[in-house]
């Protein structure tokens, strides 16, 4: 430790300077008191309280001026509560007392590197003064709308969201205010000028703010002897019993097993006739579109079966038509036969053609013929003597009754 | 309950970045080892005298 009167370095273990005689023992517990406050500083400013961590450096500072780390820290206090001003001062301060290994070097570099981040935050202090300015004037809407401003492009300036809330509080708007003094609470914690506001907005609505963080679901969680947790979530006590745990395998696989039977039950009762059901529908629309298309196609056989049948018949008509037609042909062409060998004198063989001649077939006229020519043959056959051995006329057997065959049989032989 | 104006009092203007030097200038720099060696001085310049 140097020496505060003459300034050499004293070893540690004596209690006077050996040049000038100067009591270590009184520097060496400013020293210790210095330090004392500052980790006290530094204990409130992890916590977020600012203003105690102020409070305690500057302390620490009244005793041992050459603190470097207690002006560091102060300075960066003093920056995250918008006093920028006043950190700068601290830490040219330091720097300029130590000027070698200072962390306040780095700070104003940052800072000054920075130039329009600087130069925002010096336009924020000047609208502040100016706000307050307004404030003092009267026109306190104006000076709340400037202050509005500020605080979206400097969220850390405390001393905006006390005139803020100071304004507000004027108006009558409590919760406003009360909503602008939370956000100066998160900052820092313990100012007393925050907590003096909210004391008072307590008052007048007669709700007392609570500071504590609002998160969703968060709870504070312990053990108790009871089973199961026991846990606070807002001003409630909740117990929440154990949650169940399966330890063995056996268990496990069993409740498995039962699941699955569960399961499969379901499908096969709930499930499983749903569908047959449906399939069976549709298959039963399919049998009644085929039965349908059957009927058709039955209809359409029986239909094409009687034009078949009368087709048949009136082709059988038309063969029968046609035979009888060839008959009649044979008839006319026996009959021109047989008068062609009249002609020739031929009366034997004019007479076999016209036996095969059947008369009812006929014209009138060519039965007319008929009927002349087998006279004639009958003369003729007569006059040439042609007699059967027998005795049979032979014009008579050659010109039998030319019925058709069996018609010249007995009645009762023709059934 | 709060008095408007006199809270208004207790603010106080920001210090503008430009001011930092005269801010420093400004500051006192005296801690309580400082004290005591201004008490010594004085008791020893009284034992002269």
């Amino acid at each position: 430790m140097k020496c505060m009167n003459c300034g050499i370095l004293v070893a540690p273990g004596l209690d006077y300077c050996n040049r000038c005689g100067w009591n270590m023992t009184i520097q060496r517990k400013a020293v210790r008191l210095s330090n004392l406050y500052y980790n006290k500083g530094l204990e409130k400013a992890s916590i977020r309280d600012l203003s105690g961590a102020i409070s305690c450096l500057k302390q620490s500072l009244k005793f041992y001026k050459n603190n470097m780390q207690a002006r560091n820290l102060l300075g960066l206090v003093y920056f995250e509560t918008g006093e920028v001003v006043s950190a700068l001062s601290e830490w040219v301060i330091s720097k300029s007392l130590t000027p070698e290994n200072n962390l306040a070097e780095t700070y104003i570099n940052k800072l000054q590197a920075n130039r329009n981040k600087l130069e925002s935050i010096n336009q924020t202090i000047r609208k502040y003064n100016q706000a307050l300015e307004y404030c003092r004037e009267g026109h306190e809407d104006m000076a709340a709308i400037q202050l509005r401003k500020i605080l979206v492009q400097n969220p850390k300036l405390i001393k905006g969201y006390h005139l803020l809330a100071l304004l507000q509080i004027r108006e009558g708007a409590y919760s406003k205010a009360r909503k602008i003094l939370r956000k100066a609470a998160k900052i820092d914690k313990t100012n007393t000028t925050t907590l003096r506001f909210l004391r008072e907005i307590d008052l007048q609505t007669g709700v007392v703010t609570n500071l504590d963080k609002k998160e969703k679901g968060r709870k504070e969680e312990y053990e108790t002897d009871v089973a199961g947790y026991l846990y606070r979530s807002g001003n409630d006590t909740v117990i929440q019993p154990p949650a169940f745990r399966e330890s063995s395998m056996w268990g496990t696989l069993v409740t498995l097993g039962i699941g699955l039977a569960v399961g499969v039950a379901a499908v096969w009762f709930l499930v499983l006739p749903a569908r047959t059901q449906k399939v069976l529908g549709s298959a039963n629309e399919q049998i009644l579109l085929y039965g349908d298309q059957l009927a058709i196609r039955d209809a359409e056989i029986s239909r094409l079966e009687a034009d078949l049948e009368s087709a048949q018949v009136s082709t059988n008509d038309t063969q029968k038509a046609s035979d009888e037609t060839a008959k009649k042909v044979n008839d006319y062409e026996n009959l021109v036969q047989a008068v062609s060998y009249f002609q020739t004198n031929n009366y034997a063989m004019a007479a076999s053609f016209l036996t095969d001649v059947n008369k009812n077939n006929l014209s009138a006229e060519a039965a007319a013929l008929y009927q002349e020519l087998k006279q004639n043959l009958t003369e003729y056959m007569q006059q040439d003597g042609q007699t059967d051995p027998e005795g049979q006329d032979p014009a008579d057997e050659a010109l039998g009754d030319t019925a058709p065959d069996g018609m010249d049989m007995p009645a009762e032989e023709l059934y | 309950m709060i008095n408007y104006d006199e809270e208004l009092k207790n603010f106080e203007p920001c210090l503008d970045v430009d001011d930092v030097e005269n801010a420093i200038y400004d500051r006192e720099l005296i801690d309580v080892i400082d004290l005591l060696k201004e008490m010594l001085q004085d008791v020893s310049s009284g034992k002269e005298t």
